[in-house]
């Protein structure tokens, strides 16, 4: 027998000799639809000897005897371990790993089996959060997690404005959630979401607890893909994807336009409208639309589809002694609007090195790209689309602009007015050691780098737009061209020790880790001024006029944060399961006796269904386990130096020259503290039918405490307010999680609903409040006994119909007349005044909801992501639902739909030129901010590999997506996006729905 | 590990304990308390709420004051609030501490104490004449006092105003030591308008005559050329707001120039009422049959003051095109060109300089806050409420008249205290135009209610079939409540955190 060795090095005759008794095993390895898997790593277990299946998932491999175990593993599924004993030929089916993960859970410098955890923790699978097309980690969370809130409000390529809140609003600063990759801290927006093997959301405070004084939102824990040992496992994912605008709000009929003007316009001045009867039908019957042109046309003419394209490439494996993974990955991303997109390039590289059975090393690094190009002032576009940009032609045949009678035209904010170019450069290095002292005793230690790079050049440019018929008028003029260029680079150094034993003697299990960590951050900013340069293309900041025009300005700050921390996890019988954790840590943002602060948690969980009684309940209900657990975490999030009394520096003149000033402008609070957050949870999960159905339920309660909150002061103080300690907020709420899933012969379902309920409630305010922000447009309140940011205004009662009515009924106005709101006097003082404000319902939903749908059938399958929020309102403001009183957009809802004497029930007030005495903050304006959303909708077909192998594939997808292709939502009546900012005018860069066409191959 | 990662110190501002030790110390914090004064825009747009301006854009808070459609929460009755007091408390920081600054210099600390004590005297003129009852604070209050003080009637603000100035003004040197420093004649003058706001007319008339005495101040000789970069510092400049290009800028050439010129900022403009208010230059009203007043050329041969104070038809603007507002003109200006060109048809024209045409947001002119032509009207008026009418009440208004390039003919005849009366504030409306009196004025004079309210008119014009034509705004209606609006809403926030706070009447 010539033994065969299908990789790695010749043996030499001696180990030839040594090893007599050769068994050669061969079979082949395939995936849970009998599909050959090609590349799976099959070793001897013990050695580095090995092989992997080829093009049909055939291996072949001598073992030394029939003791011999194989390990067989591949990227994606369970590894499997088989001994040889007897046989020859093995054939292994291998499973995908989704079980696998869901049973280990990564939490807080650790990992735990999931029936051991205690606390409230929900884990996503890598694999889930790339189903849909996203441009981000965020909109890939969104509808995932129960517990998590994600709202999309647009933003432009390369850029985010998403809202994550972890059970509720906590407090009325910062409430995003802590965001730690493998380890240190780091931001969402930075990470490629292909590169996440897994996220875990951490809930409660026995989950938090760890992370202590920035834990208080909750935590979100990401860990990114390594590889396996084996043969090179190379992926491609690509795909293509047009962008559109969501929502595009229609604008009323020319003719309709006009009449509504006329009434208004008569309405305001008594007198007759501003155009005559001739002008409307010489306009209305205009062919010439150069000379006449429509009404806002914006959404037709300045949005557009934009493609987007994605192509990441993995390239990983290696030995049990160095494995790598290196991922790369290129996006591009054009924008709905002109001059508007983004370029995305990164790079990842992940190695482990296991120098001996007791020694290991990893080390990742990680670079990221984000160059963004968007017009200068990319509000102004979306701004100019609903205002001050009524009628005018958007270009004229001559490739010219149109200048409203205001003086605009979007696309010539969009175009001529300059750009924004950012580049965003991120750098992140990670070193891990880990020291396996004696059994069960182990040190890791862990030296992270971040470096965040952003360099900005805004530059405005000189134009100047001409009348088209009239050439000698310029109609807009912007004579000056500018530059200002600004560099910020932040430096962020993580040091993380930690020392872990684990036990078992008897039925006890105990588990102890003590742990150190330290982060210094240093931030600095340089920004630079200068305008005149000789023309537009001329953009070299040395190259713009040197005079005392020019300017410049900069920052630098540091804060730094020390923590000890522990955690010891006792188990009996892996029945009975208690943790306890603690946090003690040390902010430089406070000062002296307030500087440290101590957060403790404590949980516990008894698995039921391990009780011998549970007995024959098993084959039904295999898995019961309650869980409960109390604990403190913290927030930090106030501004530097908020304890410390500083003056700033200002300037005056006296006689032409300047003059410096220092004055304090903001109070001092030396006795500035952490605020706390005490949470309670209690929780049950369960296993139905074999594991085919899971539950699992939460109901939390947390309570937040002396709340870092700048507190308005009156103005007789004369001082900008400074952050103080004070009151309470409450969120209680109750979390569900039902899975299911099922396979019919070559059917399978899958399906995963979550669902949450928040109720937010501002407890105490120290004595103080009520804090109203906002105006007449969108006007809020955070008070005592309601939740934080509700809306606050007038409640109305229909609108007036008979000049008797008025005189019976107090007013806010003088000259009030049939057709306008009736606004209730709530105080009874005979008079509207401010005073009859009152609370009109919550910005910030209740109910949070997700479900995620699988459904396969031979090679194809189709996942369906739904998504939602309710129990919150919105308030739109702005022209949009402002009946043409300034001549800005005006919305086809209102269409015949106001009050004249002769539809006196319009559902909308008569129309006013000039004048928003019937659209101050008020109940009517106010509209259901609820929404169930089809977010995403996949279909997958999964080329047979009797193709795939001929072309030297090993597995081929392709698939096509859509997203939000589906929305029910009362705000769907004006076209607006449900999960737009709740009081917004909707002048902001909108959210897109996606198309997409993707092909993911395996080498 | 090392200590200092939690002692992060910045190096990006200065910290309190190092403060209060030097003179320079003194000097640095005084300074802080001038950059209270009132912004270009704030100052502009006082007169542009009254009778003779009119806020272009109407979305604007002082277009909706203009309306009436305000209230207690609307944002510039709050900040006209905040800023006043923000600029007392930067000077009851000084005075609470100048005194821990070690220095032999008291000469030098001394006359800081006067001007700050003048500049915070200002800040409660405002306060007063706006809001009446307002919360007199004299130090520097904790959160907590802050939140219960009551308001001080009216009356003992004037009074506390009136004590502050007078004992100002012997700290204060006749010169000052640099151009746009608080002078004993800014402590008086200022003491002359608030005596003259209160109603105390024989004390008012005393405290313009002590600064008349001073022999310090002269009318400049030219009314034109008044608000120029030339005329800075002048002698008739008793206080301004001191600016310097690039580095201490306003931008009241943006604010106000017409469209024409530099568009889209365009912030007020005047009314029909405020050009009908110049006399014909013979010194008699338009409205004389005799005065020679011809309404199809109605700009000409009027009191200069006319011209050099607004753009009408005609007028040549900065950038050297001639004034055409006539809809339709096809200039930048025609009435309905856009949303910032005038609705009236005028502009104003006081400190727009051709100099800030390149850069129309970095003007380096002062503003002027007092000067001597309102001294001698202020005597003149007081002298008349009083009842005093004598020979220098004619004196002090032919002074104002006779100025070279305006003078308008002398009035030589003490008439009745009504006939003076008359005179004196027509005077003093023409005289002042724009220059942030006029609001203040028609409040203390009850005449709001009849001046302002109704339809807005502006600049009367021949349209191309020859009519004459008066433009009228469509759809703007000014409202003036007697019963309410003397008086500002006390703002609604600050009542939310202060309840101690009452509120005027009818609000």
């Amino acid at each position: 027998l010539t033994p065969v060795w299908a990789s790695g090095p010749p043996l030499s005759n001696h180990e030839l000799n040594q090893s007599r008794a050769v068994i050669q095993v061969a079979g082949r390895v395939t995936g849970d639809k009998g599909e050959a898997i090609p590349g799976v790593s099959v070793v001897l277990k013990g050695t580095t000897r090995g092989t992997n299946t080829d093009a049909d998932g055939a291996y072949r491999l001598d073992v030394p005897d029939a003791s011999a175990t194989l390990v067989f593993s591949f990227v994606g599924y369970a590894s499997q371990e088989m001994v040889v004993g007897s046989r020859t030929t093995i054939n292994i089916q291998l499973a995908p790993d989704e079980k696998a993960l869901g049973e280990v859970v990564v939490v807080g410098y650790s990992t735990i089996k999931k029936e051991s955890l205690t606390g409230a923790v929900a884990a996503v699978k890598g694999t889930d959060l790339i189903k849909r097309t996203t441009s981000n980690v965020q909109q890939a969370l969104q509808g995932q997690v129960p517990g998590l809130t994600v709202l999309d409000q647009g933003a432009g390529p390369g850029k985010t404005n998403m809202v994550m809140r972890i059970r509720g609003i906590t407090t009325l600063g910062a409430n995003e959630p802590l965001v730690i990759v493998d380890g240190i801290e780091q931001r969402l927006g930075d990470i490629n979401p292909l590169d996440i093997e897994s996220v875990s959301v951490l809930k409660d405070a026995s989950s938090t607890a760890i992370y202590g004084s920035r834990a208080a939102n909750g935590v979100v824990l990401l860990t990114t893909k390594r590889a396996a040992a084996g043969k090179l496992a190379i992926s491609y994912n690509g795909y293509y994807a047009l962008q559109n605008s969501n929502n595009n709000p229609v604008h009323m009929e020319l003719a309709d336009y006009l009449k509504l003007q006329q009434i208004a316009w008569t309405n305001s001045t008594g007198g007759p409208g501003i155009y005559t009867d001739a002008y409307i039908q010489e306009y209305l019957n205009a062919t010439d639309r150069l000379k006449y042109p429509l009404p806002n046309v914006w959404y037709d003419e300045v949005l557009r589809t934009a493609p987007q394209m994605n192509h990441s490439l993995s390239v990983s494996g290696g030995t049990e002694s160095i494995r790598a993974l290196l991922s790369v990955r290129y996006q591009g991303q054009k924008g709905i609007i002109p001059n508007s997109d983004s370029k995305i390039g990164e790079i990842r590289l992940n190695t482990d090195y296991q120098l001996s059975p007791k020694l290991k090393f990893g080390t990742d690094v990680n670079y990221r790209s984000n160059n963004i190009l968007s017009p200068i002032n990319e509000n102004d576009v979306f701004n100019k689309m609903l205002q001050t940009s009524q009628w005018t032609v958007p270009r004229y045949p001559d490739g010219t602009y149109g200048i409203s009678s205001d003086g605009y035209n979007p696309l010539v904010s969009a175009e001529l007015a300059g750009t924004a170019r950012t580049l965003d450069e991120y750098l992140f290095g990670n070193f891990k050691g880990e020291w396996q002292i004696v059994k069960g005793l182990k040190f890791t230690t862990q030296i992270g780098a971040r470096i965040t790079l952003t360099t900005g050049k805004n530059y405005a440019n000189s134009y100047e737009v001409r009348d088209y018929f009239n050439p000698s008028v310029i109609r807009r003029n912007v004579p000056l061209n500018s530059l200002t260029e600004n560099r910020n680079d932040v430096r962020e150094y993580t040091l993380n020790n930690l020392l872990n034993y684990t036990t078992n003697f008897g039925d006890h299990t105990v588990n102890v880790l003590a742990g150190y960590s330290q982060i210094s951050n240093r931030g600095r900013s340089l920004s630079a001024y200068r305008q005149g340069f000789y023309s537009n293309g001329i953009e070299s900041i040395g190259s713009g006029t040197n005079d005392a025009t020019k300017n410049n300005g900069g920052v630098e700050y540091t804060w730094g944060l020390r923590s000890y921390f522990g955690r010891v996890n006792y188990a009996y019988q892996d029945k009975y399961l208690f943790e306890a954790n603690g946090r003690y840590d040390g902010s430089s943002r406070f000062l002296g006796d307030n500087r440290y602060s101590f957060f403790p948690s404590v949980s516990a969980g008894w698995r039921i269904s391990e009780e011998k009684f549970w007995g024959d309940l098993g084959q039904y209900i295999g898995e019961l386990k309650l869980r409960g657990s109390w604990g403190k975490t913290g927030n930090q999030a106030v501004d530097l130096y908020s304890g410390l009394a500083t003056l700033s520096l200002g300037v005056y003149s006296f006689n032409g020259l300047p003059a410096q000033t220092f004055q304090q402008t903001r109070i001092a609070n030396q006795g500035l503290t952490w605020e706390t957050t005490t949470q309670s949870n209690v929780g049950i999960d369960a296993q139905f039918l074999n594991n085919r159905f899971s539950l699992s339920v939460d109901y939390y309660n947390k309570k937040t405490d002396d709340i870092l909150l700048t507190l308005p002061v009156p103005g007789t103080l004369g001082l900008l307010p400074a952050p103080q300690n004070a009151g309470r907020v409450d969120n209680k709420g109750w979390e569900f999680t039902v899975g299911a899933h099922n396979k019919f012969g070559q059917f399978g379902f899958d399906a995963n609903l979550n669902f949450t309920i928040n109720h937010n409630n501002v407890v105490n305010l120290a004595g103080t409040g009520p804090y109203i922000t906002g105006g007449n447009e969108t006007r809020y309140i955070t008070a005592e006994g309601y939740p934080i940011n509700s809306f606050w205004g007038y409640r109305t009662d229909g609108l007036f119909q008979t000049p008797e009515e008025i005189q019976n009924y107090p007013t806010m106005r003088t000259g009030v007349m049939p057709g306008d709101v009736k606004f209730l006097d709530l105080n009874g003082d005979g008079k509207i005044t401010p005073l009859d404000m009152t609370y009109l319902g919550q910005s910030f939903p209740i109910y949070t909801f997700g479900s995620n749908l699988n459904f396969s059938y031979k090679n194809f399958s189709l996942s369906m992501l739904f998504q939602g929020t309710a129990g919150h309102k919105a308030r739109i403001g702005g022209a949009i639902i402002e009946m043409g009183i300034w001549g800005g957009f005006t919305h086809k809802l209102i269409t015949d739909n106001y009050w004249t004497p002769d539809n006196p029930d319009a559902r909308f007030p008569r129309p006013l030129k000039y004048d928003l005495r019937n659209f101050v903050m008020a109940d009517r304006d106010l509209m259901n901010g609820s929404y169930l959303r089809l977010k995403n909708i996949q279909l997958m077909y999964q080329i047979p590999s009797t193709l795939t192998k001929r072309v030297g594939i090993g597995r081929a997808s392709v698939y096509v997506a859509t997203t939000n292709l589906l929305t029910f939502a009362s705000l769907n009546e004006w076209n607006v996006d449900p999960e737009t900012i709740p009081g917004g005018r909707t002048e902001q860069y909108p959210q897109t729905a996606l198309s997409t066409l993707g092909l993911n191959v395996q080498f | 590990c090392n200590p200092d990662l939690l002692e992060t110190i910045p190096n990006d501002r200065v910290s309190s304990e190092i403060f209060w030790k030097t003179e320079k110390d003194a000097t640095l914090a005084a300074n802080a308390v001038y950059t209270y004064l009132e912004t270009a825009a704030n100052f502009t747009n006082w007169d542009a709420m009254s009778d003779i301006g009119h806020v272009t854009l109407m979305w604007r808070e002082e277009s909706v004051i203009e309306k009436g459609a305000y209230d207690a929460t609307y944002g510039k009755v709050l900040n006209e609030w905040n800023d006043a007091y923000k600029g007392i408390q930067a000077a009851n920081a000084f005075l609470d501490n100048v005194d821990n600054v070690t220095t032999s210099n008291t000469a030098l600390i001394d006359r800081l104490k006067g001007e700050v004590r003048t500049l915070r005297a200002y800040f409660y003129v405002k306060l007063a004449i706006l809001y009446g009852d307002v919360p007199l604070v004299t130090k520097s209050m904790t959160v907590e006092e802050s939140r219960q003080i009551t308001r001080t009637p009216v009356a003992q603000i004037w009074d506390f105003i009136s004590k502050e100035l007078t004992e100002a003004a012997a700290l204060l040197p006749t010169t000052p030591t640099e151009k746009g420093r608080v002078t004993k004649g800014a402590a008086l003058a200022i003491n002359a308008r608030t005596l003259l706001y209160a109603g105390r007319f024989k004390d008012a008339a005393a405290a313009a005559k002590q600064v008349m005495d001073l022999n310090v101040y002269s009318l400049y000789p030219s009314y034109e050329n008044l608000f120029t970069y030339a005329a800075e510092n002048n002698a008739e400049v008793i206080f301004d707001k001191q600016h310097v290009k690039d580095i201490q800028s306003n931008n009241i050439f943006s604010l106000t120039t017409p469209n024409s010129v530099f568009p889209q900022v365009n912030s007020f403009v005047p009314t029909k009422q405020a050009v009908d208010a110049y006399r014909m230059a013979n010194g008699k009203e338009i409205t004389d049959p005799t005065s020679g007043f011809d309404p199809k050329n109605p700009y000409a041969n009027r009191d200069p003051r006319l011209r050099y104070s607004i753009y009408v038809l005609g007028s040549e603007l900065p950038n050297g095109k001639t004034y055409d507002s006539r809809p339709g003109s096809g200039t930048g200006d025609a009435i309905g060109n856009s949303e910032n060109s005038t609705g009236t048809g005028f502009n104003t024209r006081k400190y727009l300089n051709k100099d800030d045409m390149v850069q129309p947001n970095n003007s380096g002119i002062n503003l002027i806050l007092m000067r001597y032509a309102e001294v001698l009207l202020i005597y003149a008026e007081a002298k008349i409420e009083a009842n005093e009418l004598d020979p220098s009440v004619l004196a002090a208004i032919n002074q104002v008249r006779s100025r070279p390039d305006v003078k308008m003919p002398a009035i030589t005849t003490l008439g009745s205290q009504a006939e003076m009366r008359k005179l004196v504030r027509n005077e003093r409306q023409v005289e002042l135009a724009f220059e942030g009196l006029r609001y203040f004025d028609i409040r203390r004079w009850r005449i709001a209610e009849t001046v302002v309210p109704g339809i807005l008119y502006g600049m009367t014009y021949t349209n191309p079939a020859g009519q004459q034509v008066t433009i009228s705004l469509p759809a703007f209606v000014k409202v003036f409540n007697k019963d309410r609006d003397y008086l500002w809403p006390i703002p609604q926030r600050e009542r939310e955190l202060n309840p101690n706070l009452t509120q005027n009447p009818n609000w």
